[in-house]
Formats: structure tokens, C-alpha cells, sequence
């Protein structure tokens, strides 16, 4: 064992091995592995493999590119063999194919259970759905796929690890009263039309109560938080503006046509931008029937150069999961 | 108790008289919610929903009678800056913002006749417990929601030993056994 070919020296090659890899990195030819019942499968795979099995419980494994989610500093923290205390393991998700509308909205992280790959092929993403744990030692034996060097690329990439476990869990109510604005954002998104492109301006949309999740009456502002720039910056005092026949912008009903109008107009025209993006909002959720405890909902436009901490805390992110059951999101 | 009813009436009485001038398109009688003042007399932290009320709150005047800043009145709204600019410009004004603008001219009501900069002083004068009443009316739309990060750093700082388990590479399925380890 002290010979120079015995487990000391596996193991420090794992180590000198796992020093390439980093959060976000490909594994050309890794592995998924799910638990599942016999009796009661559930997804194609593990009924299709259910059959084969004479016991209670079995492991689906499917061999597939997978992406590394464990943070690059545990990943490159050294095994020490005996410390039972070490950090032995890895854990990766399958690289999946989404359709067209899926990617759109994950790319833009409204789908929690998918990330974007840094540097990764067009609609794949990492299916956060279904993570493996892995010993270091099988990741080591990897093949590492060259990864994007855009630091801005990972740094999404965890914060899209940190949104699939953080993200608020808004009452059932929230859910029914947006489901057709929702349904309208998935069958927009990723369009090539000018509405499509005023979409992929949003930056996030959240939801505030008044007063809490938590009472029976609640009053909800939807926030549609839009790249700066797109809402021209103001000053403290230069409130007054050009003026703008509101009026005439309440009356509009054509989304796609408000939406070409917004590309249209300048970029320094502070009141028409902000009263064509607010009336936009207005029709994105013209669909939404309060409903439940659900009593009342607006939209607020902002722009991502105004929106504060505070309000981040008090508007939990809004997302697209679970919209469809019968639409399978993958390719 | 006949003692506060009646000092709490009077307070509203007052407040409705001068804070319906900073009304515009009143078409009845002012139905001013008092929102605040009211969950504060209670000891409530939890408001009554929009009202409906067809009063609308006139942000250009409610900045000139206080003497706030822009920014001022959007903290206390919850909104941005760039919100109040928008409805300053005639932008429509949603009902749930309406009551909040109207929670700042309730704050206002007792300040009736003095100048802006009095009533400003006044509602960021800080009372024995910290606050003004501004950052009071601000605080109260600032309650976080229970989405925290600090649940992603909790499930992430937890180095708990796994269960043992039977893996295996050898083909697309494995068997596991689930029975209890015996020491």
C-alpha cells in the first residue's frame, strides 16, 4: 500500500485529476441514476426496467452527458483517504434537449428545474430534476468537455442551482389566478416578433402581496422588471416630461401592436416608454381572474437599474414550472 | 374606552378634511382608508386590500404639501422613483397603489396649514422608538417574504453522511436492498 501504486496514490490522482473541473463543466459520457419502485414506477425509463426486477426497489441508470453542479471549491478540496469526515462526492444532472418555447423561457430563468450550461450547446440545459451523487473518484475518470471560460455564463449557472432550491412556493391560488398569463408567456417566448423581443427585455417578473401570502384577501403586484435602457433613466427633479395622450395608450388592446410601437419610439421618450410598457403589462395579465384568496392584481413595470433589495425581498421570482402536464418540455 | 373612540374620531374627522384637498375627481364623499393609523391604533401589521373608491390621489400635490423628495414618496409607496415620475405624468394609478399614496396623505392630515418643509420635518421627525412616521408607512411595505436564501445556505451547508447504498455500473438497472445495516 506504501509502495507507490497502492490507494494513497489513486487517490492523489483523483485529487491532481479533479483540479481541472469546475461547477458547470460537461462529462462527455457520464450517468443518471434514479431509485425506483418495482411496483410503481413512474417515468418510461424505470417502467420499462421494472419488469426485469424481483425486488422491492432498483436503480434506473441511464448513460448521458451530465453537467457538474457541486460548487468548483468542494470539487477541488482534496479526498483524504480515513477522514471519514472527507468530502468524497460530487453530485451532476443530466444534460437534456429543450423545445423551442422551454428554452426560451429557461434561458431566461423562468423554468427553475432547468439551467443553462455555460457555454453549452443551444437548448441544452442541465435537468436539475434529476441530480447523482457521484464518489470523486468516477467523476475523475470523466472525460471533461471544454467548458465556457465566461465567468458571467457560471456565475447564472449557480445562481439558477440556488433558484431551483430557494424559490418560494406561492399559494395555489397565485398559480390558478396567473395560469393564462403564463400560458400566453410560453406560447410567446423566444418568438422572433416584436412582442417576443419586448418579452426576452423582461428581466424577471415577480409577484408582491398586500399584505402577506398568508391572509385571506391579498392584493398582488406583479412586477415585470425590464433590461435598463429600456426604461430611460430620470432625474429627481425632471419629473415633468413630454407630455403623452394616456388616454389614448389606455385604449389600445393590441399587445403586438403596443409592442412595435415600444421599438419604435426613442429611447430618451421617458413617458410614452413607460406608458407603452405599463400598458403591455396591463394585457399580459388581462387574462388573470383574481381567484381564492387572491382579491385583487396589477402589473408595475420596472426597470432592473431601479429594483431594490428590498423589493427583491419582499417579490418572490415568479416561474414557469409546471404549466403543462401533458406537454413533455424535453426533446 | 368612550375616551379614546372619541379621540379617535376626532382624528379622522380631521383628516379627511384636509387630506381630501389633495384629491382630485372626487365624485362623493370622502371614504379615506386610514389604513395605518388604524393597524397601528390595533396593534395590526396587516392592511385592508385596495379600496374602491374613485378618489385619485394627486402625486404632483401630495409632493409640494410635503416637501418629499420623489424618491421620498416612492419608498413610502414601495414603488421606484421612476413609478411616481410616471403617474406625476398621468399614468394610471392601480387601486393598491392609490391606498398607499392615500396612507401618505393620512400622515399629512394633522399638518394642515403648516408649510411643506414643517410637514416634512414632521414626518421624518424620529419618535423614541427610531421611527418616523414615514419610515413607519415604509417599513410596513418591506416585510420580507419567507423566500430566503438562506434556505439554499442551510441545505447546502449541512455535510450530512448519506445512507449507505449498493451502486453499480455494470448495466442499466440495479437491485438495492433497503434493509437496516446490522452492526
Amino acid at each position: 500500500m506504501e509502495d507507490g501504486h497502492g490507494p494513497a496514490d489513486e487517490v492523489a490522482s483523483v485529487n491532481e485529476r479533479l483540479l481541472e473541473w469546475r461547477q458547470g463543466d460537461v462529462a462527455a459520457a457520464g450517468v443518471s441514476l434514479t431509485v425506483a419502485r418495482t411496483d410503481l414506477p413512474l417515468a418510461t425509463l424505470s417502467r420499462e426496467l421494472a419488469g426485469e426486477q424481483a425486488v422491492e426497489y432498483f436503480v434506473a441508470e441511464q448513460p448521458t452527458r451530465v453537467v457538474l453542479l457541486t460548487q468548483t471549491c468542494d470539487v477541488v478540496r482534496p479526498v483524504v483517504v480515513g477522514d471519514e469526515g472527507g468530502r468524497f462526492w460530487v453530485q451532476v444532472a443530466p444534460v437534456v434537449q429543450l423545445t423551442e418555447s422551454t428554452a426560451a423561457l429557461a434561458r431566461k430563468g423562468r423554468i427553475p428545474r432547468f439551467a443553462a450550461i455555460p457555454g453549452g450547446v443551444e437548448g441544452e440545459f442541465a435537468d436539475l430534476d434529476r441530480c447523482t451523487t457521484l464518489e470523486k473518484s468516477v467523476l475523475a475518470e470523466m472525460t471533461r468537455v471544454d467548458a465556457s471560460p465566461d465567468n458571467r455564463e457560471r456565475a447564472a449557472f449557480g445562481e439558477a442551482l440556488a433558484r431551483n432550491r430557494g424559490r418560494f412556493a406561492f399559494p395555489d391560488d397565485l398559480e390558478g389566478t396567473l395560469s393564462p398569463f403564463k400560458s400566453l408567456m410560453v406560447k410567446r417566448a423566444g418568438k422572433n416578433s416584436c412582442e417576443g423581443r419586448c418579452l426576452d427585455a423582461v428581466v424577471q417578473i415577480r409577484a408582491e402581496p398586500d399584505p402577506s401570502w398568508d391572509d385571506e384577501q391579498v392584493a398582488v403586484t406583479v412586477y415585470f422588471i425590464v433590461e435598463a435602457g429600456q426604461l430611460p433613466a430620470t432625474d429627481e427633479e425632471a419629473a415633468v416630461f413630454a407630455p403623452v395622450d394616456m388616454a389614448a395608450v389606455e385604449a389600445m388592446d393590441d399587445s403586438a401592436k403596443i409592442a412595435e410601437m415600444i421599438e419604435q419610439s426613442s429611447p430618451h421618450d421617458v413617458s410614452r416608454r413607460h406608458a407603452l410598457w405599463s400598458r403591455l403589462a396591463d394585457l399580459w395579465i388581462a387574462g388573470c381572474t383574481p381567484t381564492g384568496s387572491i382579491s385583487y392584481l396589477c402589473a408595475l413595470v420596472e426597470s432592473e437599474a431601479d429594483f431594490s433589495l428590498i423589493r427583491m425581498r419582499v417579490a418572490p421570482q415568479i416561474d414557469f414550472d409546471h404549466l403543462s402536464p401533458g406537454d413533455d418540455p424535453i426533446k | 374606552m368612550s375616551r379614546t373612540s372619541t379621540s379617535r374620531a376626532s382624528k379622522v374627522a380631521i383628516s379627511v378634511a384636509w387630506a381630501a384637498s389633495l384629491y382630485i375627481g372626487v365624485t362623493g364623499a370622502p371614504n379615506l382608508p386610514l389604513r395605518v393609523a388604524q393597524a397601528i391604533d390595533e396593534g395590526r401589521t396587516s392592511f385592508q386590500p385596495p379600496s374602491t373608491t374613485t378618489l385619485t390621489p394627486d402625486v404632483n400635490e401630495l409632493r409640494e404639501a410635503t416637501g418629499l423628495s420623489w424618491q421620498q414618496i416612492a419608498d413610502a409607496v414601495g414603488v421606484s422613483r421612476r413609478s411616481v415620475h410616471y403617474w406625476a405624468n398621468g399614468g394610471k394609478v392601480s387601486p393598491l397603489h392609490q391606498d398607499r399614496l392615500r396612507d401618505v396623505a393620512s400622515l399629512i392630515a394633522a399638518h394642515r396649514g403648516e408649510q411643506p418643509e414643517q410637514v416634512r420635518a414632521a414626518l421624518l421627525l424620529v419618535g423614541p422608538d427610531g421611527q418616523s412616521p414615514l419610515s413607519m408607512l415604509t417599513r410596513s411595505h418591506r416585510r420580507p417574504s419567507t423566500e430566503s436564501v438562506t434556505a439554499v445556505d442551510r441545505l447546502l451547508s449541512v455535510d450530512a453522511n448519506g445512507a449507505a447504498s449498493d451502486t453499480g455500473t455494470d448495466g442499466r438497472s440495479i437491485p438495492l436492498n433497503f434493509s437496516p445495516q446490522s452492526d
